[in-house]
């Protein structure tokens, strides 16, 4: 029988102590002692409630914005800027939840922040001025990428990368904004919308606003569905916080319309809810469940999206797994007990960023087969018309002339040739009165 | 004196030519071209936008024509067309109120014809030092006489030849074709819409002020007024009769033989004669009527001068002009040849033969369109409709109703395009080309049309697109959106009736 020196004992146990107690601190055993941070929160409130009040229950929730935005990181906010129409329709993001959310995450520290929007079907001067997304803008004075071109062109070659999307099924290769690949965060804004393409617009979908081309995915692919759970697939793309507003909620019809809650309440509905989360599949789900009353399969790009393995598709077990909590507003929401920077590496969405994207070697599916007389959506970007280098600016052009711009200033200058003008006549008119005074000399040396 | 009178005083064999930046009359030169480039930059300033925005790619806002609203020709026309609301517009009123004060000194120092004229003129350098103006004719008045009568059938003719529409549609043409619109014929179109200002340019380089002195209508109409100005011009007795100031004045206002009279009707007070006078005889300045201070001379010559008419016709310009009338009576049959093909129309644009008939091709609607769809029609309207606007969806939709205020209706100086509700814009008709369309030949979801439509016309049936005629406005924003090359839905016009 062996037998174990008492020596020998305490050093095996010790080492065991230790070994228990490191392994704990670096994480490879559960966390006991930590309750782990939600993937998904909910934030439900009243009419009372501010939207600001709300974003912040939700973001408190899934353990504070300091959770995803790191001191003097480069953020890269997409907003629902697509629609020219007012606040209150439902139809973009409030101007109020987002001048919030820019607030937020600049009290976290980030030392940019890019409001990236690549969407828009109406001239962007319009839905900015509309929708009060540019007064925001102009405000807090953010920089800005929403390009005029129609989502159906590509914007000039420098604003655009191509990225590799190694477990994409419809396509690997994809060509988006550079601004936001090169962003250290991307949260993704999106508005519970219907639409009229995929029936609704959640936060899967919204993903495409970060294309250069997001229009082209619409004809070129048989599967649409299959492109927009791509998008959240491991890659340079993969935002890190998904927001979908619910304040208000846009049932049926077009993604945008005149239509408040009082016009029309049986298209638009004031929920007071916000759903955040880095699971863009289980906070789609949640939205699908809770607010328009359909399972999560019957969307299929949430479905081929919960089949790829991106998210959780089953919101009672989730619910269940402490992975979706709901919050409401005013009441106090469980303060984190793990350090941001421990969940951080244990966040599957945050890794993706901090590891360089795979290269696509291994067994890829094959792509399926495009129409002839399409163009083809991810290879390199089309050539651009010869524009100017703007890279980061508000960017105008004839497609958004309007009388947005104020003529004030521009008239101002006007005055140059009016002055000449007004030059002109005078040097004339003081000519002939120094004439008629000479004349009149001359009359009198006659007399 | 007496022999003065009776022997003239023997020609000089150049004319006086005053230097560059000296002699008598610079500060008169000066001011007149300061005042002349300041109307002329002021005119052309509502065209700046386009520039900035093609240079800067900042958006700059619409501004809409300066010229325009002050037409006195345009203001007779509508008139003509019974349409009395447009007297209460007084702008062109008080530029025929200041007529009776100031004479023609409006196409002297204001009009941007006469400001390019000037111009251009020292370009035509083998005129130098020659006669130059030849004898004026009354031909401006019957062209007025028969714009305003051809007004009341069409207001076509009267903007064809109105000189300030013709400075406006040149300018808007070349500067919108320059930076914002790729219009395909383009040669075609260019010459097609300045050949008119070409000619007057043409003309002006065969003799100064050719354009003013015997064509344009908007000047003919300004004599019938200014033979009452208050502004006059006075000769005193210094005169010596060598006819210096006949033959330096560009509008030949001098009578021969007398230049103590004037021809209020042609001049423009541009005060040349006044410096080219050597005896400084001539002076400027507002005292009786002009009408009165031409008859006191006359009676004191004993010469009677024709006003206002000038020197007949000669039987060739006569025998010219009738052939000229004959080979445009011959053109009508040509104009009224079948449209190939309808167009559509800006919205809230008059029935199509009114449309045509009131519209002056003054392209101030496509060049404020805020999409840029509006485009001059070539002749597929029919040659009539040469110039009048169209939609052309590709280029961009009518955005009427979600962005844009009526820009067109708001820039249209005649009334061509009325203001309307947004929702009684009827301008056409998509349709489905089943055989294009990736929805229907492919079964791909695509439907952009159905998401780019505004007035939920375009609507999914299964998987395909089609478009419910009763919502549909034509506004073109599927056309314009429509992935496939050419376009698999495009908006037909609607005939009207």
């Amino acid at each position: 029988m062996p037998t174990v020196s008492r020596r020998r004992f305490l050093k095996q146990a010790a080492a065991i102590a230790a070994g228990c107690e490191i392994a704990r601190h670096i994480g490879w055993a559960a966390p006991a002692s930590a309750a782990p941070l939600p993937d998904v929160a909910v934030a439900k409130g009243g009419n009372e409630d501010s939207a600001a009040a709300i974003l912040k229950t939700s973001l408190d929730g899934l353990g504070g914005i300091g959770r995803f935005v790191k001191p003097g990181q480069t953020v890269a906010i997409k907003p629902n800027a697509t629609w020219a129409y007012p606040p209150g329709t439902a139809s973009s993001t409030d101007p109020d939840l987002l001048r919030a959310l820019i607030q937020m995450v600049r009290e976290a520290g980030a030392s940019r922040v890019i409001i990236v929007d690549r969407s828009t079907l109406w001239p962007t001067a319009e839905v900015l001025r509309l929708s009060g997304i540019g007064k925001v803008l102009d405000d807090l004075k953010v920089e800005r990428l929403i390009r005029d071109e129609s989502p159906y062109d590509s914007p000039p070659d420098q604003l655009v990368t191509t990225i590799d999307l190694p477990q994409g099924k419809a396509f690997q290769k994809l060509a988006v904004l550079k601004a936001a690949v090169e962003a250290d965060v991307r949260i993704n804004m999106a508005v519970a919308k219907s639409h009229i393409v995929t029936n609704y617009t959640l936060c899967l979908k919204h993903m495409m606003g970060f294309l250069a081309a997001p229009g082209k995915l619409h004809p070129a692919l048989p599967s649409l569905s299959q492109a927009i759970a791509d998008l959240s697939t491991q890659s340079p793309l993969k935002a890190h916080l998904h927001i979908l507003e619910a304040i208000r909620v846009r049932m049926s019809g077009q993604a945008g319309g005149f239509e408040t809650e009082l016009t029309d309440p049986r298209r638009v509905k004031r929920l007071n809810q916000i759903v955040a989360g880095v699971d863009p599949v289980l906070v789609d789900s949640y939205a699908l469940i809770n607010y328009y009353s359909r399972k999560p399969r019957e969307l299929l790009h949430v479905f081929l999206a919960g089949e790829a393995g991106l998210g959780e598709p089953n919101v009672e077990k989730a619910t269940a797994d402490g992975r979706l909590v709901v919050y409401i507003v005013g009441q106090p929401t469980r303060t984190p007990t793990a350090s941001p920077t421990a969940t951080a590496t244990t966040t599957p969405a945050l890794t993706a960023t901090v590891t360089p994207t795979p290269t696509p070697t291994g067994p890829t599916p094959t792509p399926t087969p495009l129409p002839t007389n399409t163009p083809l959506p991810t290879a390199t970007p089309e050539p651009a018309l010869p524009t100017p280098v703007v890279i980061v600016a508000p960017v105008g052009s004839p497609r958004s002339e309007a009388e947005v711009v104020s003529p004030k200033p521009f008239l101002n200058a006007a005055l140059i040739p009016a002055a000449a003008v007004v030059v002109g006549l005078g040097m004339a008119t003081r000519r002939r009165l120094g004439q008629a005074e000479k004349d009149s000399q001359d009359d009198g040396d006659a007399e | 004196m007496t022999a003065t009178l009776n022997e003239p005083a023997p020609k000089p064999a150049r004319l006086p030519q005053p230097g560059v930046l000296s002699g008598r009359g610079l500060s008169d030169r000066v001011a007149r071209k300061l005042v002349q480039i300041g109307f002329l930059a002021l005119f052309l300033y509502p065209l700046l936008p386009i520039v900035l925005r093609r240079i800067t790619f900042q958006p700059a806002p619409t501004l809409l024509s300066w010229l325009l609203p002050w037409d006195p020709l345009l203001l007779f026309g509508q008139l003509l067309h019974r349409d009395w609301s447009v007297l209460v517009i007084g702008a062109p009123l008080l530029l025929l109120a200041l007529t009776l004060i100031f004479g023609r000194a409006f196409c002297g120092w204001v009009c941007p014809i006469g400001a390019v004229l000037d111009l251009i003129r020292p370009l035509a350098f083998w005129q130098k030092g020659k006669r130059r103006a030849s004898a004026n004719s009354p031909l401006r008045y019957y062209l007025l006489i028969a714009v305003l009568v051809a007004g009341v059938l069409s207001l076509q003719a009267l903007g064809l030849l109105d000189p300030l529409v013709i400075f406006q549609r040149t300018t808007t043409a070349l500067m919108v074709n320059a930076f914002a619109l790729q219009q395909r014929p383009l040669a075609a179109y260019l010459v097609g819409v300045s050949f008119l200002f070409l000619g007057i340019i043409a003309l002006e380089l065969w003799q100064p002020r050719f354009w003013c002195r015997h064509l344009c209508p908007l000047g003919a109409l300004l004599s019938v007024t200014s033979r009452w100005s208050l502004l006059n011009r006075r000769v005193s007795n210094a005169c010596t009769y060598c006819g210096d100031c006949r033959r330096v004045c560009p509008m030949n206002a001098i009578p021969r033989r007398e230049p103590h009279d004037t021809d209020y009707t042609q001049c423009t007070f541009c005060l040349v004669c006044q410096s080219a006078c050597p005896n400084s005889g001539i002076s400027f300045g507002f005292g009786l009527l002009a009408e009165r201070a031409w008859q006191r001379v006359k009676g004191r010559s004993g010469r009677l001068v024709k006003q206002g008419v000038g020197p007949r016709l000669s039987r060739r310009q006569f025998v010219g002009g009738v052939a000229a009338g004959a080979a445009g009576l011959a053109l009508v049959p040509v104009s009224q040849l079948p449209p190939r093909q309808n167009v559509i129309r800006p919205p809230g644009a008059l029935p199509e033969d009114e449309f045509v008939r009131t519209c002056i091709l003054c392209q101030e609607c496509v060049r404020v369109c805020p999409t840029g769809g509006l485009k001059p029609t070539l002749a597929e309207a029919g040659i009539a409709a040469m110039g009048t606007p169209k939609l052309v969806p590709r280029q961009g939709g009518c955005a009427l109703n979600s962005s844009c205020s009526h820009l067109c209706a708001q820039a249209c100086p005649v009334g061509a395009i009325q203001r309307i509700q947004p929702a009684k814009m009827k301008i056409g008709l998509a349709h489905v080309e089943r055989h294009l369309c990736l929805a229907w030949d492919q079964e791909v979801k695509c439907l952009v049309c159905v998401e780019a439509c505004t007035w939920e016309a375009a609507l999914p049936f299964h998987g395909r697109v089609t478009v419910d005629p009763v919502k549909c406005v034509g506004c073109g924003r599927c056309e314009n959106a429509c992935p496939v090359a050419g376009s698999a839905i495009q908006v037909r016009p609607v005939v009207q009736g």
